[in-house]
């Protein structure tokens, strides 16, 4: 008789229960546990609050190191064929979708929509066929823009305090 | 209002992700868990593993070379790993529910969190694992936490003795039980469980 768990949802598979063992799982990190001290979850979400309003202050920064990654890839990407064009490829797509995460994580809309454009070209180009560089060079002078009028002030985020609850990111900006 | 000291605690995490590495430490900062490791390539997980071991890891679910199903595979299913039995939260982008419920009742995984992962909603994950008594189950083809999260009674006619798939011999005293991804986990002898 077969026994196992099944992969297919629905599909139902015997087992003798005496081919199944029950076993108590050790419990010494639970020990390390304190009830009662450490923080509530008020303060908790307090702490992390503040730690996004630090993530906020220094994301152009991590924008433009993205940016700069996904130059660099663009380039390789250029010089190369076959595999190391997927490889470089793939990595621009790793770079606009870590920027576009944090940028929806933290209320940058427009780099958001960008970043995600970007990253569903690749995707869909990974499966029908090779994504144009030239569309890659388009979105990143779009992502270089933006983040140029971030910084001079004149972008959509300027000025913006962090959305409330930005502690959670957005849904459907992380990764799949 | 309930409050948990986590400061003794080891975390390790793992994401391919560097961005949403930082979000989960800034969560586990929040709660005040000091001791974090991070790796973002899954194959360096067994490497920390065998140094530090740690109380807890979160994982993501799709990275490369290794999927967060098949790292927790490799953990639970070796039976020299020294923390074969650490908690595992599964982080998952997919909200799709037969890749959550795949997760949730096949990888043993202790929890599955869709993205996005609140403060709130890891914090609760924590001390659910930490409160709950779960057992594990070891059976052919499984090893990890008891899937079984609510034992409610069943009224109807007990037809574990009648035979499935032609496989079953009523004179044998094992009961048969089922693993079945919709309703029952591993070791489901009693009907009714989610």
């Amino acid at each position: 008789m077969s026994s196992g768990q099944s992969g297919t949802p629905g599909k139902r598979t015997p087992f003798r229960t005496s081919e199944v063992k029950f076993l108590t799982p050790p419990t010494g990190w639970k020990e390390k546990i304190t009830e009662g001290a450490g923080r509530d979850l008020e303060t908790i979400q307090q702490q992390a609050r503040a730690a996004m309003q630090r993530m906020h202050e220094d994301y152009l920064v991590r924008a433009r190191d993205s940016l700069a990654a996904i130059d660099a890839a663009l380039a390789a990407a250029r010089s190369t064929r076959g595999v190391q064009r997927d490889e470089a490829v793939q990595s621009i797509r790793m770079a606009s979708h870590e920027m576009r995460n944090e940028a929806a994580t933290l209320g940058y809309d427009m780099l958001t929509r960008i970043g995600t454009s970007l990253c569903d070209r690749i995707e869909r180009a990974t499966e029908f066929g090779e994504v144009p560089l030239e569309t890659i060079a388009t979105h990143a002078d779009a992502m270089r823009r933006v983040i140029w009028a971030e910084d001079s002030g004149r972008g959509d985020k300027a000025g913006k305090p962090v959305p409330a609850g930005a502690e959670t990111p957005p849904k459907g900006t992380s990764k799949a | 209002m309930d409050k948990y000291d986590f400061d003794k605690i080891r975390v390790l995490v793992v994401d391919d992700s560097a961005y949403m590495i930082r979000i989960v430490l800034m969560l586990l900062n929040a709660m005040g868990i000091r001791q974090i490791r991070s790796v973002t390539c899954p194959a360096d997980v067994f490497t920390v593993i065998e140094e530090w071991q740690p109380d807890l890891i979160i994982a993501d679910h799709l990275m490369q070379p290794l999927t967060g199903l098949e790292l927790i595979k490799l953990i639970r299913d070796d039976e020299d790993c020294p923390i074969r039995f650490v908690p595992i939260i599964l982080l998952t982008g997919h909200a799709k529910e037969d890749v959550v419920k795949s997760a949730r009742f096949s990888s043993g995984a202790d929890a599955v969190l869709v993205k996005p992962v609140s403060a709130q909603r890891l914090y609760e994950t924590i001390v659910a694992i930490y409160k709950s008594d779960r057992t594990f189950v070891e059976a052919k083809g499984y090893f990890g936490p008891d899937r079984r999260v609510k034992d409610r009674p069943f009224e109807g006619e007990d037809k574990r003795s009648l035979g499935i798939d032609g496989g079953a011999d009523p004179s044998n005293d094992d009961e048969l039980v089922f693993a079945d991804s919709e309703s029952s986990g591993a070791g489901a002898d009693k009907a009714g469980v989610a």
